[in-house]
C-alpha cells in the first residue's frame, strides 16, 4: 500500500514563486547556487528542495558551469 | 550580418601578475579582432578564492569578456588560451546564437555588469614574482 504524505505542507518551487530570483539563476551568481548544494558540494535533489523540474534542470546546468570555473566545488570524495 | 553572442571567463594564474593578466587579455582580444568579432564588455573580477585547488593555486585572477563573434572566434580564442601558460582555465558560454551585429546595442551591453565587476579585488595590482607557472590545465563546457 502506498503511503500518503502525512502532515507538512507541499513545498513550493522558489523560482516559480519569485520571477526575480529565477532571473538571477546564473553560474556567475554562486551565492544563490550555494543554497542548492550540500556542504559536500552535491546538488540537492528536488524532492528535498522543492524546485520544479524546469528550474532544477537550469539550476543543475548553472551549478555545473560554476564548478567548471571554480566558483563552486565539485563534490568532495568519500562519505 | 549575424553574429553569435558569447561570454568567456578566463582564470589567470595569480603568480603571473599584472603582466600575465594583460597577456591573457591581449590573446583574447587578438582572437576576436582576427576573426571579425566585436568586443562588447570586459570585466575584471580580480583575484578570487578558487572553490578548489588548481595548478597548485588557491586563488585565481578572473577575467570576463562579453563579445560577438562566430564559431571560429571561439575556436581561435580557446586555442590561444590553451597555449597561454598564464591561463589556468576558461569557459565560454553561448548566450545568443543569432544577433544582428549592426543593431546590437553596445552601449547598453557596456553599461550593464555582473555583480563581480564591482568586486573589492578588482584592481589587479599585486606584487609580481618571477616564478613561472608550470602546469596548465584547460577545460571547457559548451
Amino acid at each position: 500500500m502506498r503511503k500518503r504524505r502525512t502532515g507538512g505542507r507541499r513545498k513550493v518551487c522558489p523560482f516559480l514563486a519569485d520571477k526575480n530570483l529565477a532571473a538571477q539563476l546564473d553560474y556567475k551568481n554562486p551565492e544563490l547556487l550555494k543554497r542548492f548544494i550540500t556542504d559536500r558540494g552535491r546538488i540537492v535533489p528536488r524532492r528535498i528542495s522543492g524546485v520544479s523540474s524546469f528550474y532544477q534542470r537550469i539550476l543543475a546546468r548553472e551549478i555545473k558551469r560554476a564548478r567548471a570555473i571554480a566558483l563552486l566545488p565539485y563534490a568532495s570524495a568519500g562519505e | 550580418m549575424y553574429l553569435r553572442k558569447y561570454e568567456t571567463v578566463a582564470i589567470v594564474n595569480p603568480d603571473a601578475g599584472t603582466d600575465g593578466v594583460q597577456r591573457v587579455l591581449d590573446r583574447m582580444r587578438e582572437a576576436i579582432t582576427k576573426t571579425g568579432g566585436q568586443e562588447a564588455r570586459l570585466e575584471d573580477w580580480g583575484r578570487r578564492r578558487l572553490a578548489f585547488e588548481m595548478a597548485k593555486q588557491n586563488k585565481g585572477h578572473y577575467l570576463y569578456l562579453l563579445y560577438l563573434g562566430t564559431t571560429s572566434t571561439v575556436a581561435e580564442l580557446e586555442r590561444l588560451l590553451g597555449i597561454t601558460e598564464e591561463a589556468m582555465k576558461y569557459q565560454t558560454v553561448l548566450l545568443d546564437p543569432r544577433v544582428k551585429a549592426d543593431e546590437f546595442d553596445f552601449e547598453k551591453a557596456k553599461s550593464e555588469s555582473t555583480q563581480h565587476a564591482r568586486s573589492e579585488a578588482a584592481s589587479p595590482l599585486f606584487e609580481d614574482d618571477e616564478d613561472e607557472s608550470d602546469d596548465e590545465e584547460y577545460e571547457e563546457e559548451d
